[in-house]
């Protein structure tokens, strides 16, 4: 403590006035050649540059009181926020142990003090000491008797970071100024004068006073200054705060502004990059140190300290989706949150010394406030962090986490593209110190940075802007690797470069530096492998069951992406398209589809790491869709841990075999990118599990599920899953067949024939679908040759039948089936296949954009009489069936004789009309039915005689 | 209607010459059986002449018949009869059958065998043959044969025919083009195996109105020539077929001595 001057100096403190600073300069300077050794101004501009010295002078507004000219109040804690990019470097010269007093070796002086009191002065040393406390450095003003502490800390000023000299808990003696100069490099002879040159006395006497001076350090000439490295705009600018014993926390504030630097221009900044990934295998899993060295010492110009980087990771080094289980995000602030400091309050203003701001936090005994550690979450840690500086003898450790992103949250628009290439979705905080040995130097340093993913190549670039002006000589930051990999290598055995762009403070009068780096990619195999393996079954393994469906497909790391992908369900299993809604088509695309679309569950893995991430999600049916009757909307939700990036969207088309009703997904193009991420879809899975959707087939035989895979090397994969039920011997198998003709009828004029086929009215559930029918026509029924001739040839049917001639339509169909909510309908039509076989009838049922062909085969029987068979039909259930042959000049069938005949008198005869029936469980039914011919005259009776 | 009954002179034998050409006797040509009987069979007298064609071919597939040109010996012909009184519309017969032509224009009865191969089978047809007086053509007589098959394919048919002069020992030759069928597109065509037909009076009635009824009348056959050549009259067929081969066949129907 100053105790000498307050011999005869009592407290004596106005009542009315607060402590008011009166004069705050700041300058640089250099001393008087001969004694009293009066520290001059004198100019020195240069940015970067090591000045002589630099000295600042607090002086009070005083009033005249018996004791002299005092300070209104008496100061008690004075604080100097010294401008942000000036540093004072604690490790140029020798530390005082604290064990050594008020008499610190001259070696360990950094510059010299001036206190004026009412009747005395005061002048000392001020030498470096090794910080007692939490602070980065501690200074100590050295009087004859007594020692004053001067704490050295990092502070968040509302310029930025910087260095703040903090003296506190100052005597009452009525201290008029201060004034405190420090020399640029201490060691320097030019201060050997001032070096250990003490004075105590009155203003006229303190020279005659002094004891001491003109010794030599011992020290090397280290740079102890080092002046910011920025030329634009108004010179550093500095602050003062003071408050006084009488009125605690009530802080006066002046401000004090060097010139404007200049030469910046010759500062040297030539910056080195490096990423060092832990591993160099192709589309691994990778963990990556980013280092920037940037050596900050210069004998005459300090190289400036990095203002903002942004490095782009090499082409193909992109995010890993597997990385966001249990990932969480740090918010910006709150109790999980990095509490970003300002270095000013809730109104804006700056913060007075006793002041704790965001990130800021007052020390249990009252300590003024000091920075903060953060309190982001563990789960939000994707790296650590590393830095070294010459102001600290080690390095400060720290931390890398995922930040909150500015988009996709409540309230917060959806995530985009545009969010993903300017940094709002992927957003990093760094933080610097605040825990472990860094924390005992005071030193917490909150760096937000960006990561920009290029939507379309998920190219990364990380950018970290407004570093703080201090000399940061290196800063590495290290992804995590391993289970917690963020990061992918690119999948390509190529040099990997890193580039950069670095941008010192300084700039634009410094260059930026480009500095990059590069590894080799290995461990390419000639050809990735691509063998997904297929699962899928019916959950319910009874035939004709209703029962959910399942899908699943699963890639191996290492093997190709997949980029498309075509399912095919086993034939039979039949889906109930009635009464489900169809999800339109810009519903489908925008990912918004209806509830009453929905048709059952999705889930999608990705990533290549350790642990894929699994985005849940749904399958929506929806209209038509790519030439197909029908779509699925598979819609996951794509959170990969806090980034909500929306919706994987892979829209399919769904076909119906025309010919076996089997259904086929086949879906477009697979998305692999999601706002910059690649998906690297590990597996895909569907659960069509809408009640009472899907029916299981009745037919029991081993079947295969297959799919056509196509992967991003060009390769085909087909795999495939046995499929089979049980119980078709259990179902039961009754259809009713009936047929009917017209009496009208004729050679010329043709015959008509009407075909039904219902479900039994008992029990209609439970039953096997029809397989097989055969019926064998009656003689009298012939086919017209002229119907034949008009047949569709197959390859015009096969193509399109509506390009069939209308002669070849010989009749209508129609059938009901539970699986669409109208009716199926639609012609007959007679194809003819070339000289082996006769024209046949095929059926083409149509409706809700299902196009079903029943198709026929035609014999003649011996004895005359044709028999038509339908074989291999599509297992589905059908409730009725119709099948309509129309009588007229060109109709099929004809009657070869009066087919009333055998009416007997009756309006309707009968013909008979043989026919087998076979059911999708194996079961076969040989009915003899008959075909009634309606509208037969009726005999005439004989006229009655009375 | 009156039907033409005049005998054409335009000398055809040139630009028919094929018919007369003589097959070239390769393996895979088919080959023709023609028989003819007269009913009653006096010289003299008006008779129905009965004819009958069948076609066999050395291999499974017997080319489609595409023409026909059946020789009568000189002074036979259908002009010396009263059969035909009336003519037939193709298109009618086509529409409506053979009721769709006057009772008066059926010159007799017959039957024919077709076959449509399909794949490795044969689909074997029988059909009713109807020959007709056709509609009124210039210089010849025009005949159509109606075919019409029931089952198991119902089928109908018209052969056009007519009346050329021809050289002796025969006076008129019928010429028949028989039209390609197939049987469906990019199917096979219809093969004639065997062809049958009468031309004369034999069950046929004709009617007439008869102070203002219906009168049934058989019309007059064709006259045997008095005098019957040595060998018996002579009758021969020729046929070509849509492979480009042609066969011929000839038959003598004996003189009847009383």
């Amino acid at each position: 403590m100053l105790v000498a001057l307050a011999a005869g100096a009592p407290a004596t403190a106005s009542a009315s006035q607060p402590l008011s600073i009166a004069q705050f300069t700041l300058q640089t300077t250099r001393s008087g050649e001969a004694p009293p050794f009066v520290n001059e101004p004198y100019e020195f501009d240069q940015a970067g540059g090591h000045p002589i010295a630099l000295s600042t002078t607090i002086s009070f507004v005083t009033e005249t009181t018996a004791g002299g000219a005092t300070p209104t109040r008496d100061p008690k804690d004075v604080a100097i926020d010294l401008p942000p990019g000036l540093i004072a470097d604690p490790s140029a010269v020798a530390a005082c142990a604290p064990t050594q007093g008020h008499s610190c070796p001259v070696d360990t002086q950094v510059g010299v003090f001036v206190v004026r009191g009412p009747r005395e002065n005061a002048t000392g040393p001020i030498v470096n000491v090794v910080p007692s406390g939490e602070e980065p450095a501690e200074l100590e003003l050295e009087t004859r008797f007594a020692s004053l502490p001067l704490a050295g800390r990092l502070t968040r000023t509302p310029g930025g970071y910087a260095l703040s000299v903090l003296a506190a808990g100052l005597p009452t003696l009525g201290v008029g100024s201060i004034e405190i100069t420090l020399w640029g490099v201490p060691a320097e002879h030019r201060h050997d004068a001032q070096r250990g040159r003490v004075c105590l006395g009155s203003a006229s006497e303190l020279e005659r006073s002094c004891e001491g001076g003109g010794q030599p350090s011992g020290e090397e000439a280290r740079p102890f200054l080092t002046m910011p490295s920025v030329c634009s705009g108004a010179g550093p600018t500095a602050s003062a705060w003071a408050d006084s014993w009488q009125e605690p926390g009530r802080y006066d504030r002046a401000q004090a502004s060097l010139a404007a630097l200049r030469g910046c221009e010759l500062l040297p900044f030539a910056p080195k990059l490096a990423l060092r990934p832990d591993t160099v295998l192709a589309e691994t899993s990778v963990g990556a140190e980013l280092s920037l060295a940037s050596p900050h010492s210069g004998a005459r110009i300090a190289s400036p300290p990095l203002r903002s980087v942004s490095v782009t990771l090499p082409q193909g080094m992109t995010l890993d989706p597997s990385i966001g289980n249990g990932l969480q995000a740090c918010a910006a602030s709150g109790p999980e949150g990095i509490d970003l400091p300002s270095g000013t309050g809730a109104d804006g203003l700056p913060l007075a010394p006793d002041q704790a701001g965001e990130g800021e936090v007052i020390g249990p005994g009252g300590e003024p406030p000091r920075l903060a550690p953060g309190n982001c979450p563990a789960a939000s840690t994707i790296g650590v962090a590393e830095a070294h500086s010459p102001l600290l003898d080690e390095a400060i450790h720290g931390r890398v986490y995922l930040a909150t992103p500015a988009c996709g949250g409540a309230g917060q628009a959806a995530c985009d593209g545009q969010d993903a290439a300017d940094g709002a979705l992927y957003r990093i905080y760094v933080e610097l110190g605040g825990r472990g040995q860094a924390r005992s130097h005071g030193v917490v340093l909150k760096l937000p940075g960006e990561v920009l993913a290029n939507p379309a190549t998920g190219q990364l670039t990380v950018r970290l802007a407004e570093i703080p002006q201090l000399p940061l000589e290196a800063l590495s930051i290290s992804l995590f690797g391993g289970s917690r990999s963020l990061l992918v290598n690119p999948p390509t055995c190529s040099p990997a470069w890193t580039s950069s762009d670095l941008q010192a403070w300084g700039s634009p009068l410094v260059g930026d530096a480009a500095p990059s780096s590069f590894f080799e990619v290995t461990g390419c195999p000639p050809q990735r492998p691509f063998a997904p393996t297929l699962l899928a079954g019916s959950r319910v393994a009874d035939a004709g069951a209703s029962s959910s469906f399942g899908f699943r497909l699963v890639r191996a790391p290492g093997e190709q992406q997949l980029t498309q992908v075509q399912l095919r369900g086993p034939f039979g299993l039949s889906a109930a398209l009635a009464g489900v809604a169809r999800c339109a088509a810009p519903l489908a695309a925008a990912a918004s589809c209806p509830a009453s679309s929905l048709i059952g569950s999705a889930a999608v893995e990705l990533g290549d790491g350790y642990q894929p991430l699994r985005a849940p999600g749904s399958v929506y049916l929806t209209g038509p869709y790519e030439g197909a009757p029908f779509g699925l909307a598979i819609l996951a939700d794509a959170d990969i841990g806090p980034l909500h990036l929306g919706a994987i969207a892979i829209l399919a088309r769904m076909d119906v075999d025309p010919r076996t009703a089997a259904l086929t997904i086949t879906s477009d193009r697979l998305p692999r990118m999601l706002l910059g991420v690649p998906l690297h879809l590990r597996s895909l899975s569907l659960q069509i599990d809408r009640p009472d959707f899907l029916l299981n087939p009745t037919n029991c035989s081993a079947q295969r599920v297959g799919a056509t895979l196509l992967g991003d090397g060009g390769s085909v994969a087909t795999p495939s899953s046995p499929f089979a039920l049980a119980g078709c011997r259990a179902l039961g198998f009754a259809p009713r067949l009936s047929a009917s003709s017209s009496a009208r009828s004729s050679p010329l004029g043709g015959a008509s024939l009407d075909l039904k086929l219902a479900e039994p009215t008992a029990a209609p559930d439970g039953q096997a679908n029809l397989a097989r029918l055969r019926i064998a026509l009656p003689r009298v029924l012939a086919t017209r040759l002229s119907a034949l001739q008009r047949s569709c040839p197959a390859p015009t049917f096969t193509a399109d039948p509506a390009r069939c001639p209308a002669a070849s339509v010989v009749g209508i169909a129609r059938a009901r089936t539970q699986l669409v909510a109208g009716a199926l309908s639609g012609p007959v039509f007679l194809v003819a296949h070339g000289h082996d076989s006769l024209p046949s009838p095929t059926v083409v049922l149509q409706g809700e954009g299902i196009a079903l062909q029943l198709g026929g085969s035609t014999k003649l029987q011996r004895g005359g009489g044709s028999a038509v068979s339908f074989g291999s039909l599509p297992d589905v259930p059908l409730r009725s069936f119709e099948l309509y042959l129309p009588a007229g000049a060109h109709s099929l069938l004809v009657a070869a004789t009066n087919l009333c005949a055998a009416a007997k008198g009756r309006s309707t005869a009968t013909l008979a009309l043989a026919s087998e029936l076979a059911g999708q469980n194996g079961i076969v039914l040989h009915r003899k039915a008959t075909i009634a011919v309606l509208g037969c005259p009726a005999k005439r009776r004989p006229a009655s005689h009375r | 209607m009156t039907a033409v009954r005049r005998a054409g002179s335009i000398a055809l034998a040139v630009s028919l010459c094929w018919l007369l050409a003589a097959a070239d006797g390769a393996g895979a040509t088919p080959s023709a059986r023609l028989r003819v009987a007269f009913v009653p069979d006096r010289p003299g007298a008006r008779t129905t002449v009965e004819l009958s064609l069948r076609i066999s071919s050395p291999t499974a597939d017997t080319p489609p018949l595409r023409a026909f040109a059946l020789r009568l010996p000189s002074g036979m012909g259908v002009a010396t009869s009263t059969l035909g009184e009336n003519n037939c519309d193709p298109a009618a017969l086509l529409a409506s059958g053979l009721a769709g032509c006057p009772l008066n224009a059926r010159l007799g009865y017959g039957s024919a065998d077709a076959v449509v191969p399909v794949g490795a089978q044969a689909i074997s047809e029988q059909a009713a043959v109807y020959p007709l007086m056709g509609l009124p053509a210039e210089n010849r007589v025009e005949v159509l044969f109606y075919v019409e098959a029931r089952t198991p394919v119902f089928a109908q048919l018209v052969l056009p025919a007519g009346f050329a002069e021809d050289v002796p020992p025969f006076g008129e030759r019928l010429e028949t083009a028989v039209p390609l069928v197939q049987a469906w597109p990019e199917g096979p065509d219809l093969s004639l195996r065997s062809f049958s037909s009468t031309l004369g009076p034999l069950h046929l009635v004709y009617h007439r109105r008869v102070g203002g009824r219906t009168v049934d009348y058989t019309p007059h056959g064709i006259r045997i020539p008095s005098s019957c050549p040595p060998h018996g009259y002579p009758f021969a067929a020729s046929l070509r077929f849509a492979d480009g081969t042609s066969t011929t066949s000839s038959y003598r129907v004996p003189c009847q001595r009383h």
